[in-house]
């Protein structure tokens, strides 16, 4: 039986047809899919770039659809290692688009490895200069207000 | 605004979740953005990094600020690790019941320091509707209200805590409806002299009787519903080990034991599948390990050899024997190993994975080996493992290897 396949398109317009079960790890692609079957979905916020990096994130994560053994355990230690390169392998403005990406398809697990990089990434600065270097964070407060934060939380900065 | 700054408040919180709750409130100084974003974490984790008097102190006043001004509704866990005696009890009881009023579910609470007074905990935690885990260590005094009522805890930590009274623990137990995970540790501080744990919902218990700890009188176990079972019993003075009840659900126990009598407790073991055992007491004969399939005996005392073949000869369906030695135990070889004049049937029948941990090669060592090998049809793989250099292990191998084996396919590996 040949799988049945969707075609996503992304904000350029460019077509992708992914295998549906693929795609159906996004919560909302499932919703739509059962919603209007047999159409293809515009995904006007995502970039071609962006779309295909999530597709490839989404042909890894599939889950086959055939009993599974005890081969599951081992697999889910490469998995977690594809997934660590994956993310390492995106850089800082990239990572951000694939972050909402995840949020607006509700992709849970994809959400949660890319929240992890960005959360390592802030654990990995020396300091709050560090941070804002690191994301472009522009600094709003004025002196006095950074030293009156700084009194009220003392105790780790 | 840059990329991050422009996420949602619930994806900012998101990943502060997953960065220690220190720089989570670093974040607090990048920008208004940032200002208050950690202030809606659910989950808090504090702990001195030294114990000199302005971290000390610095982290006093920040939880005395910001604690009650915190606006996660829901406060999922609080975690707090204090390594000396520089805060006021008093302080830390108020943060307690600053994390209780946010529908705590998780409260773990470290206090290592022997010399101050003990935390005493607010009496608003012993009625807490939310509360699934509590792990308490150290310098922590327990005094249960009468009124205590925790209709959500599962798991149930007590690490050398102080008792007010031998009652109190049972008191706090009591209502404890769906506890499913109990350990507990007597430590010197305390004075407990009878335990008591009834507890119908449990399903795990490990129990550890310092030798440090007061004298004590003894305890009693009324957990019929339990499945692990781990008793660590070295105290040096004499006391009782009743088992109120029997335990069919029993799955798995570990004993590591010095009790003068042990019948009652082996007693209302007979249901695992799981042993390990080290006791220098033998049991009575008679009692019937019907569905043993993995047997772990210590070499150090227990290995008086009569103990081994009582409890193979009352395991006949053994699949698994390892002779290995406990963590901050002592070898003492396996002297006056005789023969047993009838095979136990488990060697004959069901063993099918035999190893030895710590093998030093002593001829009652080995004549242990070589008797299995030569009796244990079924055996798949015999593992002999020796950390001690001196044995030369080529001739360790040699000497086994052409032992007889009632096995033909019987793998013998050396690590």
């Amino acid at each position: 039986m040949s799988k049945k396949m969707i075609v996503l398109k992304s904000s350029e317009g460019v077509s992708f047809v992914v295998e549906e079960a693929v795609a159906r790890q996004s919560k909302i692609i499932s919703f739509l899919v059962e919603e209007f079957p047999d159409r293809e979905l515009p995904l006007t916020n995502m970039t071609s770039e962006i779309l295909r990096k999530t597709i490839e994130y989404c042909k890894k994560h599939v889950v086959e659809d055939d009993g599974g053994g005890d081969s599951s355990s081992s697999s889910s230690g490469d998995l977690k290692e594809w997934d660590v390169k994956f993310v390492a392998e995106i850089d800082q403005p990239r990572l951000m688009d694939l972050l909402m990406a995840a949020n607006y398809l509700d992709i849970p697990s994809l959400l949660d490895v890319t929240c992890q990089k960005v959360a390592d990434t802030i654990a990995a600065c020396n300091d709050e200069k560090e941070i804002r270097a690191t994301f472009n964070i522009e600094n709003d407060f004025t002196e006095e207000e950074v030293e009156a934060i700084r009194m009220e939380n003392q105790y780790p900065i | 605004m840059d990329r991050i700054s422009g996420l949602s408040d619930e994806l900012l919180v998101k990943i502060l979740l997953l960065v220690p709750t220190k720089v989570a409130v670093t974040t607090s100084i990048l920008s208004k953005r940032w200002e208050y974003l950690w202030m809606w974490l659910p989950k808090l984790e504090f702990r001195n990094i030294d114990c000199s008097e302005p971290e000390c102190k610095r982290l006093q006043c920040f939880l005395n600020s910001n604690l009650p001004v915190h606006r996660a509704p829901v406060i999922e866990s609080f975690r707090l690790d204090l390594c000396c005696s520089r805060f006021k009890p008093e302080n830390i009881r108020m943060w307690v019941v600053k994390a209780v009023s946010h529908c705590l579910r998780e409260l773990e609470i470290v206090y290592e320091s022997d010399t101050a007074k003990p935390i005493v905990l607010p009496s608003n935690l012993y009625t807490c509707k939310s509360l699934v885990v509590l792990k308490l260590r150290g310098g922590i005094f327990l005094d249960v209200p009468r009124m205590v009522s925790l209709p959500s805890l599962k798991t149930l930590k007590l690490i050398s805590v102080i008792y007010l009274k031998d009652e109190t623990l049972q008191r706090l137990l009591s209502n404890c409806p769906i506890l499913e995970d109990l350990l507990v540790e007597l430590g010197e501080r305390d004075t407990t002299r009878k335990l008591t744990i009834v507890v119908p919902s449990l399903q795990r218990l490990s129990l550890d009787l310092a030798y440090d700890h007061y004298h004590i009188d003894g305890f009693m176990l009324l957990t019929p519903a339990l499945k692990y079972f781990k008793l660590w019993d070295h105290n040096c003075d004499a006391h009782y080990c009743l088992i109120e009840s029997t335990m069919p659900f029993l799955v798995e126990a570990h004993l590591d034991v010095e009790i003068h009598e042990l019948n009652s407790l082996i007693g209302s073991l007979t249901s695992v599948k799981r042993l390990s055992i080290c006791s220098q007491t033998i049991f009575d004969e008679g009692f019937v390990f019907n569905q043993l399939e993995h047997l772990e005996v210590c070499v150090c005392s227990m290995l008086s050899p009569n103990q081994l073949v009582q409890l193979l000869n009352a395991s006949s369906n053994l699949k698994r024997l390892d002779i290995s030695l406990m963590d901050e135990h002592e070898s003492s070889g396996m002297d006056d190993w005789n023969e047993p004049t009838t095979v136990p049937e488990c060697i004959l029948s069901s063993l099918q994975s035999f190893s030895w941990s710590k093998y030093t090669g002593e001829p009652h060592e080995r004549d242990v080996v070589v008797y299995i090998l030569k009796h244990a049809r079924h055996l798949k793989t015999a593992t002999i493992k020796s950390s001690q250099s001196d044995v030369p292990k080529l001739e360790m191998l040699k000497e086994l290897a052409l032992s007889s084996r009632a096995s033909t396919t019987c793998q013998l590996v050396f690590e």
